[in-house]
This record gives structure tokens, sequence and C-alpha cells, in this order.
């Protein structure tokens, strides 16, 4: 067995004096694999940022430990360096008066990549960010999504086997994120490890093999994606729209079909929304026979989202 | 290095402050002799070279905190102090060269050259001011970061430490009170052994003065570091990323 990427061990932290301490994390425990993409959740202020913190070795624990690769965060600092890139959410942390390309190879050099080594990924990462072409002007000119573009290849110049990423699609346009997305998939195939903080949780969905929630310090869920999908309790939902009548729905719906709304009426057209515990051609038959006889115009699938089951997780509905 | 560009105020402190100090002493106490010569020349060049880059150099780390850069500097494989000593000796070097040759060619121009009678020391002296001026640089770095008013007091001190360094007006002049503060300015020593040493008769304990404060600014400004350190990692208090 080699060692986790990540390993936390009752981690706690606090701030400010005994009589108000805030308590940003407590006893958190957790192990995360090589090679696999975690997500970390959470409310605003649930600790999410404190953890990375702590993990990138710009904090230190109150109490407890965490590891990477064995490695200890505090004891053993700048071997964890090497071994984890953080990148935070924002448009700070980057020099305005330099250029994009000398902010990267500052930077670089900082992360320790020998200066024949930068030469080469320099260029290589400024293209695969799309930075190439506005790469000679200063970054005081940058629109918000450059600036994270090239905080992301900061965090990817020293090739590091650990990213730390703290909501890295802030200020991407979807387009932009889907790349980001594609990079951090493609160094998971690589077997990086990443701890992905995200508020969208469209990024979650795409990337993520695990979910980590966590709730005013202390980690209340730990699953992998599906599972946690899962706990919303269903996996789609159906919206039928049609003309006339409305179907008349039997009392007792058939097993694993629930209505959700309606059927509401509204000017000869009438709407209602059902929701699939799990697909099955099962589930094709007992629609169209709840269906028979109603004119349908539209039917809209929509898979259950991570939304879902966030909000019915956080709500304390499980 | 490349962090710290050419920059109009870098021509600022290097050419025009020293030219106009020069031409105001000049037009004021009229033609200086020997040595008066060289007391000015040598006032003029380390007032600039400290006002244009030692504080400039000592504001680099509040600088990377206002940017948000601290985080990468902190973090870094590379040892942050290191880092910052390099950043602050690539801040001073060129500067200082500057001001070199715009008070030498001042000198000149103001019929005034002065006559380097031990020019090796003259470097020697030259070079332990540049060093001196960037171990206390970093120190100055750590405290300002330290102190929410770094900036305030950064301009605050500048001029008393010309004072108290004899530079602008003879020590002599202050009480015996605060008269030993100076003793702690290395550019007191800094200016004491150029002149002598211009002179041909090189002062060897204000040099060995020179080397003791850099090594005291030097192991402060790790001590001040460690405290950042503290306070960053421990107490969390100092915004990182
Ligand atoms: N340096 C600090 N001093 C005092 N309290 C702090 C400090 N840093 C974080 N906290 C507190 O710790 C708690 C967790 O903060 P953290 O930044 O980790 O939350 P988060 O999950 O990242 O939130 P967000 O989604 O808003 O980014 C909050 O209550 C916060 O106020
Ligand atoms: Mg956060």
């Amino acid at each position: 067995m080699t060692r986790p990427a990540i390993e936390v061990e009752l981690l706690s932290r606090w701030f400010g004096k005994k009589s108000k301490r805030i308590t940003a994390l407590h006893d958190v425990s957790l192990a995360v694999e090589q090679g696999t993409i975690v997500a970390l959740l959470g409310p605003n202020g649930a600790g999410k940022t404190t953890l990375t913190k702590i993990l990138a070795t710009l904090l230190y624990p109150s109490s407890g430990s965490a590891r990477l690769f064995g490695h200890d965060v505090v004891r053993e600092a700048r071997t964890c360096r090497r071994l984890a890139s953080v990148v935070f959410g924002g448009e700070r942390g980057l020099y305005p008066q330099l250029t994009g390309r000398d902010n990267l190879r500052f930077f670089g050099m900082l992360a320790g990549v020998k200066a024949g080594e930068a030469k080469r990924l320099v260029p290589e990462l400024l293209e695969q960010v799309g930075l190439a072409e506005v790469a000679g002007r200063r970054v005081e000119t940058y629109s918000k999504g450059m600036k994270q573009r090239l905080h992301i290849a900061i965090g990817f110049i020293p090739r590091p086997r650990i990213l730390l990423l703290d909501e890295p699609t802030v200020g991407l346009d979807p387009s932009e994120a889907e790349r980001l997305r594609q990079a951090v998939k493609a160094a998971r195939d690589d077997g990086v490890t990443v701890l992905l903080t995200s508020h969208y949780l469209l990024d979650v969905e795409r990337l993520a093999d695990r979910v980590l929630l966590l709730d005013r310090g202390a980690l209340i869920e730990d699953r992998p994606l599906s599972d946690f999908v899962l706990r919303a309790g269903y996996t789609a939902e159906v919206r039928v729209r049609g003309l006339g009548p409305p179907p008349l729905l039997p009392v007792e719906l058939p097993e694993g079909i629930d209505l959700a709304h309606g059927p509401d009426e509204v000017n000869k057209e009438w709407a209602l929304t059902l929701r699939v515990a799990r697909w099955s051609s099962d589930v094709f038959a007992h629609m169209s026979t709840i269906l028979a006889g109603a004119e349908v115009i539209d039917v809209d699938v929509q898979q259950v989202g991570l939304e879902h089951a966030f909000a019915q997780v956080t709500r304390g509905d499980i | 290095m490349m962090v710290v560009r050419a920059h109009p105020l870098f021509l600022l402190g290097g050419v025009l402050q020293p030219s106009v100090l020069l031409l105001v002493v000049f037009f004021a106490r009229g033609q200086p002799t020997g040595e008066q010569a060289a007391r000015v020349a040598t006032a003029v060049l380390l007032m600039a070279y400290w006002g244009s880059t030692v504080w400039q150099g000592a504001a680099i780390l509040r600088r990377e905190r206002l940017i948000g850069t601290l985080a990468h500097f902190m973090r870094g494989v590379r040892s942050p102090m290191l880092v910052l000593t390099g950043k602050a000796l690539g801040a001073s070097i060129a500067p200082a060269l500057l001001t070199s040759v715009t008070v030498a060619v001042m000198m000149v121009l103001l019929r005034s050259p002065i006559s380097v009678a031990s020019p090796g020391w003259f470097v020697v002296g030259l070079v332990a001011a540049v060093l001196s001026g960037t171990a206390l640089g970093t120190l100055l770095c750590s405290l300002f970061l330290l102190t929410r008013f770094g900036g305030q007091l950064s301009s605050a001190l500048l001029y008393p430490v010309f004072l108290l360094a004899g530079l602008l007006i003879p020590v002599e002049f202050f009480p015996a009170g605060i008269r030993w503060l100076g003793w702690f300015v290395s550019l007191r020593w800094a200016q004491q052994f150029l002149v002598s040493a211009s002179q041909g008769t090189p002062d060897f304990s204000a040099l060995a003065l020179l080397g003791l404060l850099m090594v005291v600014y030097a192991v402060a400004a790790v001590t001040s570091f460690r405290r950042i350190d503290h306070l960053a990692r421990v107490r969390g208090t100092l915004e990182l990323g």
C-alpha cells in the first residue's frame, strides 16, 4: 500500500483568544488516494479555505495533523511545498506591473523550477491556458479571467503531485471554465491528486470523484459523487407539458415515480413534474400509462444536480 | 532582478535628487575645500542612495502584502529570507551605481572633483555601504510589515535617520542625550570611512563598526522575519492568499 496523497487526522484550527475563539475546523479526519479529484463543499465560512491553507503550509493546525504523501505539513513544510501547489481564486496575488510571462517565470523560480526547465514550460503553459497572445502585456491590463488563468498556470508550473484549488473557476467565462476543467482532468489522468473547492456545482459534478462536505468546521459528509447525488432521493426530474385536459393521475403512482408538481393548468395548457428515483425501462412504461390519452407537447428531462443534494444535506433533510 | 524595473522614480532618486542637493550645498556654502568636498559628496551620495533604495527596499514586503503575493513568497521552495535579500540587493545595486556616477559628474561640473587618495578602500567602503543598506532594507521590510503604520513610519523616520547620521548637520549640534542614537545608524560610519579613505587615511574602526552594524541588522532582520512567519502561520493575522 502506498501512502495516501492527503491524510488529515483530527485536525482542528481555531483563531483568536480564548474568550472569543472562532473555530474554523473541528476534528476533521480524511484521506485522499493519489490520482483522485476530491471536491470540498460547504457554505461560506465552513472552513474550506482554512483547510486548504493548512495543507498548503500557509497556516499551522491548532491541533491534529496533516500529511502529504506521509510528510507532515508542519515539520516537513519544505517537502510539502514541493509536493503541492495552491491556487486561490481572485484578482490579487500577481505583480501588476510585470508581464504575464515574467510573473509566471518569477513564481516558477520561487517554486523551485530551474531556469532551463522554465524556458520550456513557460511558453507551453501560457499556450495551455490561452494566454500566449497576451503574455507580453502587463498584468494590470488583464481581465479578471486572464488573471485567473495566469494563477492557474502558476499553480501548474512546478508540476505538483497535489493541486489545491480554492475556487479556481471564479471569474472564468463558461468556455474558459470548461477549459480549466479539462486541464484538471488531464492532470488527474497524469496521477495528480486534486482538492477542489468550488461554489460552482458544475465544476464538482464534472470533475469530482468524491465529495467532502464541511459545515461549521466539521466534516459532515464524505462519499463518492454518485452516492452523494443519490442522497437527493431521485436521479431526474421530468417536466411534461400538454394541451387540453390534463391526464388523470392514479391515486397511487407506480413504484419509483413521484409527483413533484402539478398538474397545473394555464390557458388550456397543463404542466406537471415527475421525479424518477432510478431509470429503467419500467419507468417509460409507467409514464406512458400515466400520460395515456393526454396530448403531450413537450417533455423535459433534468438530471438531478449536486445543487439539490447539497441543498438537502445542508438543510438537514437527510 | 526583473521585478525591479527601470522606473521614473529611479531617475528621480539617482540623478535629480543628488544633483539638486549638491547644487544647494554649493550655492549656500560656496566652493568647499578638500575634505569638505569629500564630506559633501559622500553625504549626498549616501542620502540619495538611502532615500531611493534602502527605503524602497524596506517597502518590498508591504507591497507584496498589498498586492497579495505574500503567500507565494512565504511558501516558496526557496528561503523567503534569501529571496527578500536578493530583491533588496537587486533593488539597490543599479541605483547605487547611478547615484555614484551622478555625484562624480556633478563634482566635476562644479569644479570640485574629489580626489580619492585610497581608491581601493573607497570602493570597499562603497560595497560595505551597499551591503549594510541591504541588510537594513530587509530588517525595515519585516518591521514595517509587522506594524500597521509601516508606511507612515517609513516616511517619518527617513530624515531623523539622516540627521542622526550627521549627514545634514554635524552630530555635535545634537544634545548629548540623543547623540548616541547615531551610533546605530550605519550611514554614519559609512560616511566616516568614505571620507577618511578619500583623504588617504582610512578609518578602520569606522569600517569595523559598519561591518558590525551590518551583522546586527542582519540578525535582527532574521529575527523579525521569524516573527512574521509566526504571525502568518500561527495567528493567521497576515493575509496570505
Ligand atoms: N485569520 C483569521 N482570523 C480569524 N478568523 C478567521 C481567520 N481565517 C478564517 N477565519 C474564520 O474561520 C472560519 C472559516 O473560514 P474559511 O475562510 O475557511 O471559510 P470558507 O469555507 O473558505 O468560506 P468561503 O466559502 O466564504 O470562502 C470563518 O468563520 C472565518 O471567519
Ligand atoms: Mg474560502
